[in-house]
């Protein structure tokens, strides 16, 4: 799973960016997919509309899942993860800039593996980064359900 | 007229019959009597004539033996045949007669005997004259025994003559005596009867005057009532009306009574009068209806009745009070209602736009910020070479700008989120809480001289998780301002207020001058330069507002360097939700 793709569903284009500098700061040298909505990260992971030629069993190692979307919101994607049987087991973490209890109830509610804010501080986000690389591509042994 | 009232009084009269009837029975008892008395007269009557018979027929018996004895002459025998048979009838007549009375049965016993030697000595006389000529026969009646038997009879005769006379006195006097006793009887019940009958007329009298007085209460509360009172007749129209109904409508009590009642009802209330007439007319009394009555001057007023209808009369007995007054209040209250509604509602639009507001800001406000931080951090590491001194500290400037801000808007979400958040109530050790919150504060500051000085054992009920901010905040204020103090105290505890437990937390650190404790519990106030104490400005807002939300007050005391006391009280139960609508007492600027 270390050399498997990571799935960044993340509409900010300074977001994208500081996130795949994050992810190379720390080593982590998997490909990575940009979903920019919702919806494109659903036709990505069952092979539809645009991924209509990709093969939907080659799965995601990690999707890491901004909430705040354009078109189908992070929370609607997470859900319909869950409710497929190709997706129900790929680990999910929320990324976001939300600290709102109820984002972070409903969240876990859903089943997400993990629920990470995205700290001000670069610096900060880049020792998060690292963490969530360490453990969900090096450490997490798959197929898992839900839970850490 | 009560009901024992009139069971007296028919008592009354039944007894007064029953002594007349008392009276009527002696009456007829005494004529009775009085007819028992006549026979017994005439039956005395008829002993003695019989008696008188039987001598008489002896007496001629004996005549006409002497005379036959005498003369020879057949002649004679004729009265002695007569009285010889007649004087056995009388005889028989008589112990029929006497029957009844055991001395004249011995009396006849004795008589019977008696007549029967009599009229056979006689006879042996006739035969003899007869037989053996006049002188054997008058030497048969010198003899004397025939004169003997005479008188013998004669005493019997006489005894019981007397022995009559003496059964008709007896008879008279035991039937005066009961006659007397009847006669008393009836004497007192006639006088019963008669003080009878004038006890029922004086009560009767004294009944009618009790009416009067009554009648005359009844019209003056009639008059008197502040309530209207009236009496309606089942045909619509006002019977009778207390003066009351003239002084609350203006119109005059003939004014009312010339009209049918609904002609002065509101037109909108008229159906639902009607409705109510009609069950007043099936028996169901009202006990709360409510209309409007026109007034002379054109204006209504609210009246509520009571009203009971009298079937075998035809009428309703109604009550009516004005309640324009209690009226036009509801209308106000409601209306007062439906405005505090409206801004009720307002308010709960304005609290939904700021919780959008404060979500949006979470992530929108945020996003930018990170760009700002990340891409500085990106030009120090990746050009550090081409940037000089000044160009590097100008970046570090703009990072701390940006966690600043990042700081300023999680503070200012936090502060919303304590009227967002469903508070909990459980009880909370403070005294705990505070030694946990001081303990992470000396780690914070290995190096500083701090003493804490907490009361044991302060346990309130609250939400935990508000309460910890609270007091997390305030103790975190005290360790920030006691640091320029050579050994900083703080302390909590909590005292008597007035009926109230008051908490506190106080240092000795740099104080503030009172003149600016106004701004204290503003959310972005501060009262010291941003150089000398770090801060969002944002901690003591916080802290009032869980303090309100646990309907409690907040205040504070202290002066330029003679450090800082912050009081509260919890007042018992937390507040509801955060509305919008909370106490203030010190007023917080706009966050």
């Amino acid at each position: 799973m270390i050399n498997g793709t990571i799935l960044l569903v993340e509409d900010n284009p300074d977001d994208q960016k500081l996130t795949l500098r994050a992810l190379k700061k720390n080593n982590i040298l998997n490909e990575v997919v940009i979903a920019e909505d919702g919806a494109q990260a659903l036709e990505y992971l069952f092979g539809t509309g645009q991924y209509a030629d990709r093969d939907p069993r080659q799965r995601p190692a990690l999707v890491l899942l901004d909430l705040k979307l354009p078109k189908v919101d992070g929370l609607s994607v997470l859900a319909q993860i869950r409710a497929d049987d190709r997706t129900r087991t790929m680990p999910v973490v929320v990324l976001t800039s939300s600290a709102e209890e109820q984002d972070l109830v409903k969240s876990y509610e859903l089943g997400v593996n993990s629920y990470v804010r995205k700290p001000v501080d670069f610096v900060e986000f880049v020792d998060a980064a690292r963490q969530l690389g360490v453990y969900w591509l090096i450490l997490n042994a798959q197929p898992r359900m839900h839970g850490l | 007229m009560k009901p024992s009232r009139t069971t007296a009084l028919a008592a009354g009269f039944g007894l007064a019959l029953g002594m007349l009837g008392i009276v009527r029975l002696h009456h007829e008892s005494r004529v009775t009597r009085l007819q028992g008395a006549a026979a017994l007269v005439a039956r005395t009557h008829e002993v003695q004539t019989q008696l008188n018979r039987v001598l008489s027929s002896v007496e001629g018996l004996e005549t006409g033996e002497r005379g036959f004895v005498i003369t020879g002459d057949p002649m004679h025998l004729e009265p002695f045949d007569v009285g010889r048979l007649r004087v056995q009838d009388a005889l028989r007549t008589l112990c029929t007669l006497t029957r009844d009375s055991v001395r004249q049965q011995e009396n006849c016993d004795a008589l019977a005997p008696l007549i029967a030697s009599k009229v056979e000595r006689s006879q042996r006389n006739v035969d003899l004259r007869g037989s053996a000529g006049f002188e054997a026969a008058r030497q048969a009646v010198a003899e004397g025994e025939g004169k003997a038997l005479m008188d013998q009879i004669r005493v019997v005769i006489a005894r019981m003559d007397a022995e009559e006379q003496a059964r008709l006195g007896e008879r008279s006097l035991v039937a005066a005596r009961e006659a007397s006793v009847a006669g008393r009887l009836a004497t007192a019940a006639e006088g019963m009867g008669i003080i009878l009958l004038v006890t029922m007329f004086i009560l009767l009298i004294r009944e009618s005057r009790m009416r009067q007085r009554m009648q005359g209460q009844l019209d003056r509360f009639f008059t008197l009532s502040l309530d209207m009172l009236c009496i309606a007749g089942m045909d619509g129209y006002f019977k009778r009306l207390s003066p009351a109904f003239h002084r609350t409508l203006g119109y005059t009590t003939e004014e009312l009574l010339a009209r049918p009642f609904l002609d002065f009802v509101h037109p909108d209330d008229r159906a639902a009068t009607l409705s109510e007439v009609e069950r007043l007319h099936r028996g169901i009394p009202t006990i709360s209806f409510e209309n409007r009555y026109q007034c002379r001057d054109g204006s209504w007023r609210w009246l509520s009745w009571k009203s009971q209808p009298v079937a075998e009369e035809g009428l309703l007995y109604a009550s009516a009070r004005d309640i324009t007054e209690r009226k036009e209040a509801e209308e106000r209250i409601a209306q007062l209602n439906a405005d505090l509604q409206v801004g009720a509602n307002h308010l709960r639009e304005v609290n939904r736009e700021l919780e959008t507001f404060s979500y949006s800001v979470s992530h929108d406000l945020r996003a930018p910020l990170r760009s700002i931080d990340g891409f500085s951090q990106v030009l120090l590491e990746d050009y550090a070479d081409r940037l000089d001194g000044e160009g590097r500290d100008a970046l570090q400037r703009v990072r701390r700008a940006a966690a600043t801000m990042g700081e300023l808007i999680d503070a200012l979400l936090a502060l919303s989120r304590i009227n967002r958040v469903q508070l909990r109530s459980e009880p909370v050790d403070l005294s705990a809480l505070a030694e946990t919150i001081a303990a992470e504060l000396r780690q914070t500051q290995p190096d500083r001289q701090a003493e804490f000085v907490i009361a044991p054992g302060l346990v309130v009920d609250g939400d935990p998780t508000l309460l910890r901010a609270m007091l997390g905040n305030l103790l975190g204020n005290a360790w920030k301002y006691t640091e320029p103090r050579g050994t900083a105290r703080i302390e909590f505890g909590s005292r008597e207020g007035s009926g109230e437990r008051v908490y506190f937390v106080s240092d000795n650190g740099v104080g503030f001058d009172m003149a600016y404790v106004g701004k204290l519990f503003g959310a972005f106030q501060r009262l010291h330069r941003q150089g000398e104490f770090g801060g969002t400005g944002i901690g003591l807002a916080t802290v009032q507002r869980i303090v309100h939300r646990h309907c409690g007050r907040i205040w504070a005391e202290g002066a330029v360097d003679q450090g800082a006391s912050f009081s509260f009280t919890l007042g018992g139960q937390a507040a509801d939700s955060g509305s919008g609508l909370e106490r203030t007492d010190v007023p917080i600027a706009a966050a």
